[in-house]
């Protein structure tokens, strides 16, 4: 599949499109979508609102609504729910407190007892399970480095073991699995060269073996692909492009070529973009497509930071906060 | 039982569960009856974490004897669905722990024959060929070499099978390195010298070899040799940049690292 030369409407990105798409799920809590989609609403939510952020439109939403709504998901073992009916789970947790952080609000997070409940999770290898029913999964110790790094309490947490279990999941090819030996997947490869961005270890991992393996996922299309001989599919222009962007080689793949695969797949109707471009959009998608171009330097949008999957400006007030916390304890 | 038909992701059922078999003796005649029904289970929620967690407990325990039922169970899943990553684990555990390396080498093998693009099943064989102790590494690497090679003789553009082969070197036991398998520059130039001659990833990692040849060179002393397979080298990425214009920063980028190269040896 090739990307045509003339992209009509949607040679440029239609940001009131995107804007209203993503409020139409604010004001829609009747519809369908909200209802199927309730175990990992706070993580549509952080999609939809760090987007907003990105399109320069987060004044758009609710913000006062949005976090009182994310605080009621806060459950009594200290890690968050993807809604208020739901359990704990690392990955909502760390929603929670990327939404917690877009706002600046970090102060009304009960840091305690969140990173309390994050290094429950750690396990003796290092590795992290998901919740209290144990599955273990190289996605969750990005999440559980994440969290603790957004609030400012690494400490809690056994950082040299979470190193060196992501580093156990390291493949032939350069790239990352979910447990040693299992296969590489880009999604992966952005969670654990995340994880050993935040822990400072990144030289644990080959660079340029697994940065080839990354440019090596871009299709004739212009998208990439999250494995060898797979499709094309806008998310990850975000997972793989932020694995390279940390390490220093977002040039090596063709930005102009990618950034026309993810423009193409924009709905011009009813805004939003999609995986592909014959399928329906998504807030996934398009969160995913509009991080990609933002990371690409597409121009008016916010620039984002690839290890947070954050507003470059939100972590330098996080930063900020915790730069102002360490002066004010010694 | 009725609990985990209700909620099969509830941890302290199915951990209630394991203790209840334990204290039932864990005969096999128990053990079998669970596994049938842990089948039964797995079918309909193939994806079921704790579940599998369940069945491999239950599988390590039975042991050696049933541990080919096992395969078979978890070959049946992958049937339904190539991606299940919990029925590859599964496989990985019963291998390692009953040393099944020659069946899952087949068992690789065969899925490989039927699609050459499965890159689930490279990366099995990769996890049976790195995890198999064996008496001479020498001979496993050759083997593999030329497996890979037959491979991308069927399909000269599958970046599984060049990712496996350009991997090879760094099997454990191995003092090989890329500059010193003569089988991988062979099946390259066997590719491009026949009808592919501009096929990326033959080029690539042709362009590789001779790279860490000119290194292996400096190191020994021999400049002429270093200059030779330097300038080897540059053909090689001065051809991928018309062949695979898509990349060609990266291909810069690798003339560059030559480049910087050849100071050095003048400096020598
Ligand atoms: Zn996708």
């Amino acid at each position: 599949m090739t990307t045509p030369a003339d992209l009509g409407p949607r040679g440029r990105l239609l940001v009131d499109k995107h804007a209203n798409y993503i409020r139409s799920f604010e004001k829609s809590r009747e519809s369908f979508e909200f209802y199927a989609t309730e175990h990992f609403r706070m993580s549509g939510v952080y999609w939809g609102l760090t987007a907003m952020h990105l399109l320069g439109r987060l004044d758009d939403m609710d913000g006062t609504e949005i976090l009182e709504w994310v605080l009621s998901c806060a459950k009594p073992d200290g890690g968050f729910g993807g809604s208020e009916r739901h359990d704990s789970h690392l990955l909502y947790t760390l929603s929670a407190v990327q939404i917690l952080a877009l706002y600046d609000a970090l102060d009304q997070a009960d840091t305690e007892r969140i990173t309390d409940y994050v290094a429950s999770l750690q396990q003796a290898d290092g590795s992290f399970a998901g919740d209290s029913w144990g599955e273990i999964d190289t996605r969750f110790s990005y999440c559980a480095l994440s969290c603790c790094a957004l609030l400012g309490r690494l400490d809690a947490l056994d950082v040299r073991r979470a190193a060196q279990y992501v580093a156990a999941c390291r493949n032939f090819d350069g790239g990352f699995g979910r447990k040693p030996g299992d296969e590489s997947h880009a999604g992966q490869v952005f969670c654990c060269v995340g994880a050993l961005a935040i822990a400072g270890a990144l030289d644990l991992l080959d660079r340029d073996l697994l940065c080839w393996w990354l440019c090596e996922r871009q299709t004739r299309s212009g998208g990439l692909n999250g494995r060898p001989e797979k499709m094309q599919d806008v998310c990850y222009s975000w997972w793989c492009l932020s694995a390279l962007s940390i390490l220093g080689r977002l040039h090596w793949i063709d930005g102009a070529a990618l950034s026309r695969f993810i423009l193409f797949c924009q709905d011009e109707d009813g805004g939003g973009i999609s995986d592909r471009p014959e399928d329906v959009a998504d807030v996934y998608h398009t969160f995913f497509g509009v991080a990609g171009l933002a990371l690409l330097g597409y121009r008016g949008l916010q620039a984002i930071d690839p290890t947070y999957a954050l507003p470059v400006t939100v972590m330098e007030a996080v930063k900020a906060r915790h730069a102002a916390r360490v002066a004010a304890e010694s | 039982m009725e609990v985990i038909h209700m909620n099969s992701a509830s941890y302290s059922a199915w951990e209630w569960r394991w203790r209840c078999l334990e204290a039932l003796g864990g005969g096999p005649p128990v053990l079998a009856a669970e596994a049938r029904l842990l089948a039964d289970l797995a079918a309909a929620r193939p994806k079921n974490y704790q579940l599998w967690n369940h069945r491999r407990r239950l599988a390590l325990k039975r042991g050696a004897a049933h541990a080919p039922e096992e395969l078979d169970f978890a070959a049946a899943c992958l049937g339904q669905d190539a991606k299940n990553y919990h029925a590859w684990a599964q496989r990985q555990a019963v291998v390692a722990s009953f040393g099944l390396w020659a069946a899952e080498l087949a068992y690789a093998e065969a899925l490989i024959a039927a699609d050459v693009r499965n890159n689930s099943a490279w990366n099995q064989r990769w996890f049976v060929v790195s995890g198999a102790p064996t008496k001479d590494p020498g001979a496993v690497l050759a083997r593999e070499v030329a497996f890979a090679a037959a491979q991308i003789r069927r399909a000269p553009h599958n970046d599984s099978a060049w990712a496996y082969l350009r991997g090879l070197p760094a099997l454990p036991g191995q003092a090989a390195q890329l500059a010193y398998e003569p089988g991988i520059p062979a099946i390259c130039l066997e590719v491009l010298s026949g009808d592919h001659p501009s096929c990326p990833p033959a080029l690539a990692l042709l362009a590789d070899v001779y790279a860490a040849q000119a290194l292996a060179a400096r190191a020994a002393g021999d400049a002429t040799a270093s200059a030779a397979a330097r300038a080897a080298a540059r053909r090689c990425f001065g051809h991928l940049l018309v062949a695979d214009p898509l990349r060609s920063a990266y291909w810069r980028h690798c003339l560059a690292q030559l480049k910087s190269g050849a100071e050095e040896d003048d400096e020598a």
